[in-house]
């Protein structure tokens, strides 16, 4: 065979050892060049990190979605600030507070609105009540007038609580009137603040005849300016809202609290979850991978051969990547995980067959020289496969992907080039140990070994896994809920999730635009009939019904509560003086209260007073027990007790005042800062079209897209982009790997000259594909946005992987057993496990997405091994007798 | 004679200038009168004024005027200074207001009304050296006007009576609501009525009315 070498061998031979005898220079020249790509991609490499930005605008969800923003770009990357108090008032107060002060700061945000707090809503936010519940509104304000005029004179806790008693005495006396709620009210703010958990009371609840809620929610909008070159884009504007409203009061003690949430804020989290993760995976993985390597190896020399040749393959891939791209998208960025993945394997395969040749051939250079020839030439074949592999992603319209192909093609030759040259004269300063057939070694061949017993075993397993696998197809999922990528434990994602819950309001909705009023109307009245849509808001909705009649009904409602006005308490000196006095008054209410329940048994507020003077009771007992001690912790107590009770009524008095002006409302007379939000300046009507179903979840999704698509084929809106990007994302890699397998079959024939070589090397790459398929049912792992990544990296250890093994037992006719123990084999275990080390830790990642992807790769390499290791050496013990003959024969 | 001539016409004229100017007197002195009758021209101010004095004049001959001749004497001056129509509407809502039948309105209107006269005919019976004092005149919304006053009783005691009127058939400033201390007369009797109207319908309510007018006239 010595003799016969062919003309590629010989090259490689020469090339590897003119590699090794010119070692400096080699090295200058790596080093320098790698020093010149680190500057390079220092000042030229962007990162962009806008992922709608990664699919080609010619697809027609994205030109749909280029369309709508055209004419508003306002709801581009918004972010939602959900803000929760336990009164309306409280909230209310907070958010106009926090969006003044964000409003302020052009710096960092384009826009900031809080709807509720338009003093066009404070105006005529009643006449988008139904007429039933103005009435409602009149009847409860006509209750609570009378209470709240005699408050109104003298708002403090003495007045308050002895007009109290004048009702219930009122009541004992056969009077209606209607104190339930007020009695309720009253007693729960006492027992809050009895308990500690003060929570102020609500007279807009109260007035409004509703029981206070737990918390009030108010969304305050804004679109930050994001900074796509940084790789937290939205790092600074999240700072900022931070920052203004601990200024505003969202201190970490205090009632009101911010949530921020929204697209932007939802990349945030995204990307610093995944970023973090990655990075703890990374430290994890680099000692692995270490291990590893010194483990396969027996060589700190050739361990560090490896990791410097990776960094240096890294950064020149990197600094191609910055000519040909410009920029790395979150996609194309992966080709860094491809690299180490696949970049390391072609120097663990090429330091442990030089290992095992100098046990027979000591001489460096001679050794050097038989190595290059025999790996040169497999390694050539399984560089320029994967290459082609990836290459063939370019043509798709996901253009992430397509960029990722161009690098990551580029990068499996500049890893090749690096193996065959910076590998061999490291040699000069770094040479590889030689041991003679460690333990490790014998015990790896070992468990290689376990499966020759039982071949028509694995011949049968591997028939009935192919043909559950098969089975299992048609259950493979896509994922395309970008929350589930997301870290579930992130602020945003469950700020978000908590959202989509009420589906009225859901915060992904679909959007479409219409050209005229017309349309508008149209196209909302047919969409609002589908039973997938719970209701479409357009220009059309900020203008009321029966306007008139409601007019009417809320210049009752002001002529039924005349004026009020409160006069100033200074409420320090009032507090100092009257502690006895309020006392007394507490008392005699809790007596007119226990009279009253005595006396009125089954009436309608009886339960109500009965708690009332429960809780009247137990404060009175507090006053009582601290009453020989400081007499200053009661008169804090009362005029908290006073503030809990009476802070929010002169507000919300005033709120109220204030709604009574509504004017009727006309699309012309609607203000320009809501106006704007439906009808853009080049004349576009918006629709928003609001889901019945949580579609959080997948099929929901779906089922809503597809009927709001049936009616309006030109709807947009992040369910749709999510849903179609999905598919466009599948139909991508579909065809990639379509493309892929072609170019692979070409390339291995070419390579090979031969159908039973080529069918060999691809039979485990297609029943490693099928299973890991079948593995993702049976774990329950859809493929989604992130994990599809390691797809392209499966498919390159599974050619390089069945190609070793099949060229070397083509070129030297290594039969199963000596097959299994050559150096070939423990090359690509080492390769795989390496991969293992480096990925396989993103499981843990807090980022779903990256741990699917670990996940992912683990049970695809998993699956290559098995083929590889288990099913391939049967495949070839057959051709192989055959060749054993034909060789022997000549 | 050319001088006599025109020494008569100059006369004449002066005569005539003399009759036109009378004319214009008379004209104006009418026009006023007539004016000054007309409550279009009085000011919201002048409204509550005018029924405060009836009410203070219906107490100084309260010993004298029998319950119904208060009554009669307060009638008019009650119903041309308040707005009942209005004021019957906004106590039993507007829309249950537009289901009722022409001949209901009118019943529960008039029922009403008889019951606000009865009310003050039964309240202001004696004069005590009461006195009321307007203090103040300011716009609300939705173009209604406030009059704040006050009834200043003899013992020094204040209650604080302000009066919300409103423009209506054109020019008429009428009291639409009244607030005793700041407690709305229309709140009180919309809670009162409209729970009576949910409970046990419209007849009940036109009922209890009358049952208090009767209760008035009873209590004299």
């Amino acid at each position: 065979m010595k003799i016969s070498h062919s003309y590629s061998y010989r090259f490689f031979a020469r090339w590897v050892l003119s590699a090794y005898q010119n070692a400096v220079w080699v090295i200058l020249l790596a080093l320098s060049m790698t020093a010149m790509s680190v500057v390079y991609i220092a000042d030229n490499l962007g990162v962009n990190t806008d992922t709608t930005d990664m699919l080609s605008t010619d697809v027609p969800f994205r030109a749909n979605h280029e369309r709508y923003k055209e004419s508003f770009p306002q709801f581009e990357d918004a972010m939602v600030l959900v803000l929760d108090a336990p009164t309306p008032e409280q909230v209310h107060g907070a958010a106009k507070r926090l969006a003044i002060r964000l409003q302020e700061d052009t710096g960092n945000f384009h826009e900031t609105y809080y709807l509720g707090g338009d003093a066009f809503f404070e105006q005529n936010g009643l006449l988008y009540k139904s007429i039933p519940e103005l009435e409602r509104v009149s009847d409860h304000l006509a209750a609570a007038q009378p209470l709240i005029a005699k408050i109104a004179g003298n708002p403090t806790l003495d007045t308050f609580v002895s007009v109290l008693t004048d009702a219930v005495n009122e009541l004992r006396t056969g009077r209606e009137l209607t104190l339930e709620p007020v009695f309720s009210g009253v007693s729960a703010t006492l027992n809050a603040r009895m308990t500690g958990i003060p929570r102020i009371l609500s007279w807009q609840a109260l007035l409004g005849g509703e029981v206070q809620k737990e918390t009030y929610q108010e969304f305050v909008f804004t679109r930050p300016r994001l900074d796509y070159t940084q790789l937290f884009a939205a790092e600074q504007p999240i700072a900022a809202i931070r920052s203004a409203a601990h200024e505003v009061g969202f201190t970490a003690d205090a009632a009101e609290k911010m949530r921020i949430t929204g697209e932007a804020a939802l990349a945030f989290d995204e990307l610093n979850s995944a970023m973090h993760g990655a990075q703890d995976a990374g430290l994890l993985a680099l000692a692995m991978v270490t291990i590893v390597l010194l483990f396969g190896l027996r060589s700190a020399g050739a361990a560090v051969v490896i990791v410097l040749s990776l960094i240096v393959g890294l950064l020149l891939t990197a600094a191609f990547a910055t000519v040909a791209v410009g920029h790395l998208n979150l996609i194309s960025i992966a080709f860094a995980v491809l690299y180490i993945g696949l970049g390391v394997d072609y120097a663990i395969h090429f330091l442990l067959r030089l290992q095992e040749i100098r046990l027979s051939t000591p001489a460096a250079a001679d050794s050097l020289h038989k190595v290059g020839g025999e790996m040169g030439q497999s390694l050539l074949i399984c560089a320029v496969t994967t290459a082609i592999g990836f290459y063939a992603f370019m043509p798709t319209d996901y253009r992430g992907v397509a960029e990722l192909g161009l690098i990551s093609g580029t990068g499996m030759i500049i890893s090749l080039l690096v193996t065959l040259t910076l590998v061999p004269a490291l040699q000069r300063f770094l040479p590889i140990s030689v041991k003679k057939s460690p333990t490790s070694v014998k015990s790896i061949n070992r468990i290689l070994y376990l499966p020759r017993h039982s071949r028509k075993l694995i011949i049968v397993v591997t028939i009935a896994a192919v043909v559950a696998s098969i089975i299992a197809l048609p259950r493979i999922k896509f994922d395309y809920n970008l929350l589930n990528l997301n870290n579930p434990h992130a602020e945003s994602v469950q700020t978000f999730q908590e959202l989509l819950k009420n589906a009225e309001e859901s915060p992904w909705h679909i959007t479409l635009i219409a050209m005229n009023r017309e349309e508008t109307e149209k196209i909302a009245n047919r969409l609002a009939n589908l039973p997938e849509v719970t209701k479409v808001v357009s220009i059309l909705d900020l203008v009321p019904n029966d306007q008139i009649q409601k007019k009417i009904l809320i210049e009752e409602m002001a002529t039924i509560i005349g004026p009020l006005s409160f006069a100033e308490v200074t409420s320090g000196n009032q507090a100092r003086h009257s502690v006895e006095k309020q006392r007394e008054a507490l008392e005699k209410l809790n007596v007119a209260l226990v009279q009253f329940v005595k006396e009125k048994p089954g009436h309608s507020a009886e339960k109500p007073a009965r708690a009332l003077s429960t809780s009247l009771t137990d404060l009175l007992a507090r006053l009582y027990k601290s009453k020989s001690g400081d007499g200053s912790q009661n008169e804090q107590l009362l005029h908290a007790v006073n503030h809990d009770l009476l802070s929010l009524l002169p507000d919300s008095i005033k709120r109220l005042q204030q709604a009574l002006e509504a004017q009727i409302i006309t699309l012309e007379t609607l203000p320009a800062s809501l106006s704007s939000q439906w009808h853009s300046p080049d004349g576009a009507y918006r629709l928003a079209v609001y889901p019945t179903e949580n579609i959080n979840d997948n099929d929901a999704l779906k089922r809503f897209v597809r009927a709001v698509q049936q009616v309006a084929p030109s709807a947009t809106g992040a369910p749709v982009i999510s849903l179609e990007a999905g598919e466009a994302v599948v139909d991508a890699f579909i065809y990639a790997f379509s493309l892929a397998l072609l170019g692979v079959v070409l390339a291995l024939l070419i390579l090979f000259r031969d159908i039973t070589s080529t069918v060999l090397t691809l039979t485990p790459l297609l029943l490693a594909a099928l299973f890991t398929g079948a593995g993702t049912v049976l774990l329950n792992v859809p493929f989604n946005f992130a994990n599809i990544i390691a797809l392209p990296l499966l498919l390159g250890i599974g050619i390089d992987s069945s190609m070793h093994l099949v060229h070397r037992n083509r070129n030297t006719g290594v039969v199963y057993e000596s097959l299994l123990h050559t150096s070939t084999a423990r090359a690509i275990l080492y390769s795989v496990l390496t991969t293992l080390a480096g990925f396989g830790n993103l499981i843990s990642s807090p980022h779903q997405g990256t741990a699917s992807m670990g996940l992912l790769l683990t049970i695809g390499v998993t699956m290559t091994l098995i083929c590889v290791f288990v099913i391939l050496p049967v495949l070839l013990q057959s051709p192989d007798k055959n060749k054993r003959t034909e060789s022997s024969v000549a | 004679m050319l001088a006599g001539r025109i020494v008569d016409m100059k006369v004449k004229q002066t005569i005539k200038l003399m009759q036109l100017i009378l004319m214009g007197v008379l004209l104006w002195s009418v026009a006023m009168a007539s004016a000054a009758s007309d409550t279009a021209a009085k000011s919201p101010e002048q409204v509550v004024h005018h029924l405060q004095s009836s009410l203070i004049q219906a107490m100084r001959q309260g010993s004298q005027l029998s319950y119904q001749g208060r009554f009669d004497f307060l009638s008019p001056v009650i119903t041309q200074s308040h707005n009942f129509d209005l004021i019957i509407k906004t106590i039993l809502g507007a829309t249950y207001w537009a289901q009722l039948t022409q001949e209901q309105q009118n019943l529960i209107m008039n029922t009403f009304r008889q019951l606000s006269v009865a009310t003050y005919a039964g309240q202001f019976t004696h004069h005590e050296g009461e006195q009321f004092e307007i203090i103040e005149q300011r716009a609300l919304p939705h173009d209604q006007i406030l009059v704040r006053s006050q009834l200043v009783k003899s013992d020094g005691g204040i209650v604080n009576f302000d009066y919300v009127l409103q423009q209506s058939d054109g020019l008429q400033w009428r009291i639409v609501n009244i607030l005793f201390d700041g407690v709305s007369d229309l709140a009180i009797k919309r809670r009162e009525y409209r729970a009576i109207l949910q409970r046990d319908g419209f007849t009940a309510l036109v009922e209890m009315l009358k049952e208090k007018i009767a209760l008035t006239r009873q209590n004299q």
